[in-house]
């Protein structure tokens, strides 16, 4: 076969025989949600395990903000880069620890972000630095469950907007307006089997972005 | 974690409505888990991401040892969690045909390899399970990872025959993050034409399932290509294409 170079696509091309099906309503008609056995993130995550060291700047680069913003949350902006830096490191050092199988990648990130930002807390803790905020949150293990529950929060939120618009759409709304299926169903008109299978494979998704948090080890 | 609040509305919500249950126990909790993020904080769906500052991603870049360096992988196997699957299909693997680093492109020839190498290894690692893979009546007939053009994104692809005979390509893909006002669309081009014959199949976000229309035969447009589309009205391929891949066909 020949191969293909994108340097040959440079021109754009006259209508190809795609458009027309598409335009009589076949082609974007028949898109339908990702199938619920497949992760989008699935390659990375493979990759990542296996010890690539590009998918590290790839990971970097799709959940480098979620991690961001949890030091954000916890530790304030003044330090978080540099606990997002250990966070990195730790996790790249530890890849050894991620399995596909027990949860997504984001969510093990997370998890790692979760320690190294509790460590750094009762670290500034012990420093004194921080003694109203430490008793603001009250006992250590208020800390452990505010952190994680900041945590839970972005990570759940990463997990729905990794979903298409129309599952995560009807996700909102269960979440949201306590809505039951056959009201989101009214609301949206969409068939209520589709409300249904949207609910589903969203907490699915959610499962295993919560699946990745727990599995994460301290580094 | 807490037990569950048979009152808790959240989880009723997502249960279906009220005196409705989740499939599991399991199910529940992890709902239930949910519903509690959900309350924990108002702007639960819309936290603000920023990316953190550039010196983030140097500063761990140098302690790791990584600037410059597109080291062969660590260790062995892209498929970490699934060793057993590693040694079959050699056919598969020889229908891998790494395009990008052939026809050229600007990526350093390091990371080429290594990811040639990646998808050498994912396709054989998929092989077996090609053989089996039938769900609901559907079947995987071939499966291709895809490179990138242009940045740094991945992709997989997966034609998928249904029982009723049509023919689907499944896609999971992570692009770089788009410009603004523009869209990731999909195509099926037929290499022998010299890319005068190509097909849309849509516009795809991360992933998707896509009809591939009658009487367009995918062994002959087998080339999958994925092109970033201003959202400007023209539905031509752009010529920029950010992922690629061969069907083995």
């Amino acid at each position: 076969m020949n191969a293909v170079g994108a340097t040959d696509l440079m021109v754009r091309r006259r209508r190809s025989p795609g458009r027309v099906h598409q335009m009589i309503g076949v082609g974007y008609g028949d898109l339908v949600t990702p199938p619920e056995d497949e992760a989008p993130l699935t390659l990375l995550e493979q990759r990542f395990a296996a010890g690539y060291e590009d998918s590290l700047q790839q990971a970097y680069q799709h959940f480098g903000p979620l991690v961001y913003r949890l030091c954000c949350r916890t530790v304030g902006e003044g330090e978080a880069a540099d606990v997002s830096q250990e966070v990195w490191v730790a996790a790249w050092r530890g890849r050894s620890g991620y399995h596909r199988d027990r949860g997504s990648l984001a969510g093990w990130l997370v998890g790692i972000a979760r320690f190294k930002c509790i460590d750094h807390l009762r670290a500034r803790e012990r420093a004194g630095r921080a003694r109203a905020a430490a008793e603001q949150a009250g006992a250590e293990g208020d800390l452990d469950d505010s952190t994680a529950l900041t945590a839970e929060r972005l990570l759940l939120a990463e997990a729905l907007r990794q979903l298409d618009s129309r599952p995560r759409s009807v996700l909102e709304l269960a979440f949201y307006s306590d809505a039951t299926h056959q009201e989101i169903a009214e609301r949206t008109g969409l068939p209520l089997g589709t409300v249904k299978s949207d609910i589903r494979r969203g907490l699915d998704r959610l499962r295993r972005y919560l699946e990745g948090f727990d599995a994460a080890d301290r580094p | 974690m807490p037990p569950i609040d048979p009152d808790d509305r959240i989880l009723q919500s997502l249960r279906g409505g009220p005196g409705e249950r989740s499939a599991s126990t399991d199910d529940e909790l992890f709902a239930a888990r949910a519903g509690r993020a959900a309350r924990a904080g108002g702007a639960f769906l819309d936290e603000e991401l920023s990316a953190p500052p550039p010196q983030v991603w140097a500063r761990v870049a140098a302690e790791l040892g990584l600037d410059g360096t597109e080291a062969a992988p660590a260790a062995g196997p892209i498929l970490g969690d699934a060793p057993e699957q590693q040694e079959s299909s050699t056919d598969a693997q020889a229908t891998v045909v790494p395009l990008a680093s052939r026809s050229g492109w600007s990526w350093r020839s390091g990371r080429g390899m290594a990811l040639a190498v990646a998808s050498v290894l994912a396709l054989a690692a998929v092989g077996a399970a090609l053989m089996t893979n039938r769900t609901g009546g559907s079947q995987v007939v071939a499966e291709v990872a895809l490179q990138p053009l242009e940045g740094s994104g991945s992709g997989q692809a997966r034609l998928v025959r249904s029982a009723d005979g049509r023919s689907y390509l499944r896609l999971d893909q992570l692009l770089d993050p788009l410009p603004e006002g523009s869209y990731a669309e999909v195509w099926l081009i037929d290499p022998t034409s010299n890319l005068q014959r190509m097909v849309s199949l849509g516009a795809v976000d991360r992933s998707g399932r896509l009809a591939i229309p009658r009487g367009i035969d995918p062994a002959v447009y087998r080339v999958v290509d994925v092109s970033i589309e201003p959202a400007d009205g023209v539905p031509t391929h752009s010529g920029r294409s950010v992922l690629r891949g061969t069907m083995p066909l």
